[in-house]
C-alpha cells in the first residue's frame, strides 16, 4: 500500500501533506495528555514505531504459496491508543521513506494519510463500537478488516484520480497511468481476498495474547472529560448553517431539472435534462430545503441544525451503557 | 569358548535404518522471515558507510532542502531536456562516490526501478511506450535522488537536519529512540523464532498461533523496554522538556551546494514550462 514517487502528482502530493498537518498537531496535542497520564507513552512511541516496522517486515503465509504482510495500524491503535498510533505510524512511515526507500517522499502526506490515520482510527471506532456492543473481538476483527480496505480504497482513489487531474494536452496522463476504473478494483481485489484476512488474524491472535497474559497492558480509554467546548462548538456551527444562503448560485450537482436544463442549453451539451432526472423518483421531504412555513429562510436552517443535532446526540445517548450505578 | 552365535535377531524398527522425513525443499516462511530480518540485522550493524567530502562539508539541513526540491523539480517537470540536465547534475555528483559505493548505489537503485516498473509496465497497453517510458525516467530519477541522499547522509545527520529545520522535538524524539530500538526488538524476534525452531520438531498445525504469541511477546517486551527507558530518562534528568540544540548557520558552501537545485528551478519556472 506505500505509493511511491511519481505515481501522484505534486498538486496532489501537497494537498494531502497539508491535510496531515492538523491530524499531526492534534495527535501531538492528545499524546502530550497521554503522555502526562502514563510516562511510558513517551519511549512506547519509538518503540511502537520500530514494532509497526517489524509487524511490516514479517511475511505471512497464505493459501496459494504466496505470503502477505499486515500494517498492524488497528493493533497499535488498540494497544496504544488510536493518536499514539498515528503518530508511531507516521514515524515508521518516515523511515521507511528516507532509510529504506519504501514509499515515496512527496507521496508521505498521502501514505500517512492511508495508513496512520485512515487505518488506525476506522479499526478503533470499530472496535470501540464493538466494546460497547460487549463483542470486543468481533469489533476488532471487523475493524482489522474494514480499517486496512477502506485505507486501500483511499489509495486507490488517490492513485485513479491521477489521470484526471494532471494530463498532456493529448490526454496522456503524466503520473499514475491507472484511472479509478483500475486503480480501485486492483487495490481493492487484493485487499479485500488476502491483504484484509491476514491482517485481521494477526490482529486478533497478538490481541489474544496481550489480553490473557497482560490485559492491564491494552490501551485504557481516558475518563470523559468536559464536554462543554465540543457543545458550544455544535451550537455555534448551527447558528452559522444559514451562512451558505449568501451565495446566490446553486451548489454544483444540486440543480433540479429545470436549472440544470438551462446549464446544459447554455454550454451547447443538451436541449433537454437527462430522462432520468425528469421522470424519477421525486421525493417530497417534510421541509423541503430547510424552509418552514412562516417563519424566514435563515431560522429554519438553524432549526434544522439543532434538530439534526439533538437527534444524533439522543441515538448517541441510547447507544451507551449505564456507567452510575443508583444508590437505594 | 566359543563364542555363541545370537540367533535373536534385532526387532525391525532398529535393524533397518529409518530416514527422517525429509525437511520441505521449499523454505518455509519462518526461514524466509529469519533470512529477512538477519538482513535488515545486518544492514543496522554495518550500515553502509556514509560518504562524506571532508573540504565540502554541507550542512544536514541544506541536504535535506537540496533532496526536496530536486524531487519536487523532477515531479513537477515535463521537459525531457531539463529533465536530463537534472540526470547530468546526479551523475556528476555520483563520480565522487568511491567505486565501491557507486555499485552498491547502482545494485541498489536499479532494484527498486525494478520494483516501480512492475506496477507500471500493464499501462504500456492503456497509455502506449512514449508515457510508459516517461514514467520509468522519472520514476528512475527520483529513486536515485533519494539513494544518493541514503549513501550520503547518517542517521545522526537526518536527525539533526529535521531539528534544524523546526521539526517538532517529540517526533524528533520518537524517531530516534525508533531507530535505536529497532535492532533490540528485531534482535529479540531473531531470537524468539530461533528458539521456537529449534524446539519445534514436527510441523506446526497452526503457524498462526504462534505469531500471536511472538508478536504479543514482542510487544510486552517493548512495553518493558518503555519503562526502563522512561526510568533512565527520569534518572538523567529529563523532566519533560527538550533542551534546544544550537542553532548552526548555514556557510556560503551550502547556498553554493543549493546553487545547482535553484538554477534548475529558475530554469523550469522561465523556460521548462
Amino acid at each position: 500500500m506505500h505509493i511511491p514517487d511519481n505515481y501522484l502528482s505534486p498538486a496532489t502530493c501537497g494537498t494531502l501533506i497539508a491535510a496531515m498537518a492538523p491530524i499531526w498537531t492534534v495527535a501531538g496535542i492528545k499524546v502530550k495528555a497521554q503522555i502526562k497520564r502514563h510516562h511510558e507513552t513517551l519511549p512506547m512511541l519509538g518503540i511502537a514505531a520500530s514494532l509497526a516496522f517489524l509487524i511490516m517486515m514479517f511475511n505471512l503465509p497464505i493459501p496459494g504459496g504466496t505470503t502477505a504482510h499486515a500494517v498492524g495500524g488497528t493493533l497499535l491503535a488498540v494497544l496504544i491508543g488510536p493518536w499514539a498510533a498515528c503518530l508511531a505510524l507516521t514515524v515508521t512511515l518516515l523511515l521507511q521513506a528516507l532509510l529504506f526507500g519504501d514509499g515515496g517522499i512527496l507521496a508521505f502526506g498521502a501514505n500517512a494519510l492511508n495508513m496512520a490515520v485512515i487505518m488506525p482510527f476506522v479499526g478503533y471506532a470499530c472496535y470501540r463500537l464493538g466494546q460497547k456492543l460487549h463483542h470486543e473481538k468481533l469489533g476488532l476483527a471487523i475493524g482489522a478488516y474494514v480499517g486496512i480496505n477502506t485505507a486501500a480504497l483511499v489509495a486507490g482513489i488517490e492513485l485513479g484520480l491521477q489521470p484526471l487531474l494532471a494530463h498532456t494536452a493529448s490526454g496522456a496522463p503524466l503520473y499514475c497511468p491507472y484511472g479509478l476504473n483500475v486503480a480501485v478494483p486492483a487495490m481493492l481485489t487484493a485487499h479485500l481476498l488476502i491483504a484484509g484476512w491476514v491482517e485481521v488474524a494477526f490482529t486478533l491472535l497478538v490481541f489474544q495474547f496481550v489480553k490473557k497474559v497482560a490485559p492491564t497492558n491494552l490501551y485504557q480509554v481516558p475518563a470523559r472529560t468536559n464536554q462543554r467546548p465540543w457543545i458550544a462548538l455544535l451550537l455555534g456551527l448551527a447558528a452559522l448553517s444559514p451562512l451558505g444562503l449568501l451565495a446566490s448560485n446553486t451548489a454544483w450537482g444540486e440543480w433540479d431539472a429545470t436549472e440544470l436544463k438551462q446549464r446544459l442549453v447554455q454550454q451547447h451539451v443538451s436541449t433537454s435534462a437527462p430522462r432520468g432526472m425528469v421522470h424519477g423518483f421525486h421525493f417530497q421531504a417534510l421541509f423541503s430545503n430547510y424552509d418552514i412555513a412562516g417563519l424566514p429562510i435563515s431560522m429554519g436552517y438553524i432549526l434544522s441544525a439543532l434538530t439534526a443535532v439533538l437527534i444524533f446526540l439522543l441515538l448517541i445517548r441510547g447507544l451507551q451503557h449505564e456507567t452510575n450505578t443508583i444508590n437505594h | 569358548m566359543k563364542p555363541t552365535p545370537s540367533t535373536t535377531n534385532l526387532p525391525e524398527w532398529l535393524s533397518n535404518p529409518t530416514t527422517s522425513p525429509s525437511r520441505p525443499s521449499k523454505v518455509n516462511f519462518w526461514q524466509r522471515n529469519q533470512r529477512h530480518l538477519r538482513g535488515l540485522l545486518n544492514h543496522l550493524a554495518q550500515p553502509t558507510p556514509i560518504v562524506t567530502d571532508q573540504r565540502w562539508h554541507i550542512t544536514p539541513q541544506i541536504k535535506l532542502i537540496r533532496l526536496l526540491a530536486l524531487v519536487i523539480l523532477i515531479a513537477l517537470i515535463n521537459n525531457v531536456v531539463l529533465l536530463w540536465g537534472l540526470a547530468l547534475l546526479l551523475g556528476s555528483q555520483l563520480l565522487w562516490l568511491p567505486p565501491q559505493q557507486l555499485r552498491q548505489f547502482m545494485s541498489h537503485w536499479l532494484v527498486s526501478i525494478g520494483i516501480a516498473a512492475i506496477f507500471v509496465l500493464p499501462s504500456y497497453w492503456l497509455a502506449g511506450p512514449a508515457t510508459l517510458g516517461f514514467f520509468i525516467f522519472k520514476t528512475s530519477l527520483m529513486l536515485a535522488n533519494a539513494q544518493y541522499y541514503r549513501f550520503t547522509t547518517s542517521v545522526q545527520d537526518l536527525l539533526t537536519g529535521l531539528k534544524a529545520l523546526h521539526c517538532p522535538d517529540i517526533f524528533i524524539m520518537t524517531l530516534a529512540i525508533a531507530l535505536t530500538y529497532l535492532r533490540m526488538l528485531g534482535q529479540h524476534l531473531l531470537l524468539t523464532m530461533e528458539a521456537l525452531e529449534l524446539r519445534t520438531v514436527a510441523p506446526t498445525k497452526h503457524p498462526y498461533r504462534l505469531i500471536g504469541a511472538l508478536f504479543g511477546n514482542l510487544y510486552l517486551k517493548s512495553y518493558t523496554y518503555a519503562l526502563e527507558l522512561y526510568a533512565a530518562m527520569e534518572a538523567r534528568g529529563f523532566n519533560g522538556h527538550y533542551s534546544r540544540g544550537i542553532a548552526s548557520s548555514n556557510h556560503w558552501r551550502d547556498y553554493l551546494a543549493l546553487s545547482p537545485a535553484l538554477v534548475a528551478w529558475m530554469l523550469f519556472i522561465f523556460w521548462g514550462r
